[in-house]
């Protein structure tokens, strides 16, 4: 388990929401707030609920509009 | 007339405004959350930038990524389209808020 990544199953997850149009940049945002402002300000658990709760908001985005 | 553009619409693409060369999605997300002065989600402002960029009030562009993060950015801006949209959008709700006093107070 790499300690600057998310979980690898919610990584998985994220990259199974998202379209191929998406899924690179989305994922690099997240995993980049993730490293340079959540893990080392709030510390492993708090960024993972961060992250799992942007996961959350994503599939209004995935299932909306037509974006590919 | 330009397009009337809802609050959140408003709060993204200022956003997209105010960081400039540097709106791309993490940069614009935390841009949002400034302006609103509130926790904002992530599906959120993304499928806004999706939402305008469908309209044509903004163009987005891929960039190469960073060691950090690896893969590539996409960066936004305004199209002219946009620049009018969000200028309207001021234009009329100023207009609105004409002839009543800020802050509004209850009356019995």
């Amino acid at each position: 388990m790499n300690p600057q990544t998310p979980p690898s199953w919610l990584e998985r997850l994220l990259l199974w929401l998202l379209t191929s149009r998406d899924r690179e940049t989305i994922s690099g945002d997240l995993l980049e707030e993730y490293r340079e402002e959540q893990l080392p300000r709030f510390g492993r658990a708090r960024a993972n609920y961060w992250y799992a709760r942007q996961l959350i908001s994503l599939p209004s985005y995935a299932f909306g509009e037509d974006h590919s | 007339m330009a397009e009337l553009l809802g609050t959140f619409e408003q709060a993204v693409l200022l956003a997209v405004v105010k960081v400039a060369d540097d709106a791309y999605g993490r940069a614009i997300l935390r841009g949002v959350q400034d302006g609103l002065d509130r926790d904002v989600p992530a599906g959120a402002v993304y499928a806004t930038l999706d939402r305008l960029e469908n309209k044509g009030l903004l163009s987005s562009r891929l960039d190469t990524g960073t060691l950090v993060r690896g893969g590539a950015r996409r960066y936004y801006q305004l199209t002219a389209t946009g620049v009018s949209a969000l200028n309207e959008s001021k234009s009329v709700f100023e207009q609105m808020w004409r002839g009543a006093k800020w802050p509004l107070r209850w009356q019995t």
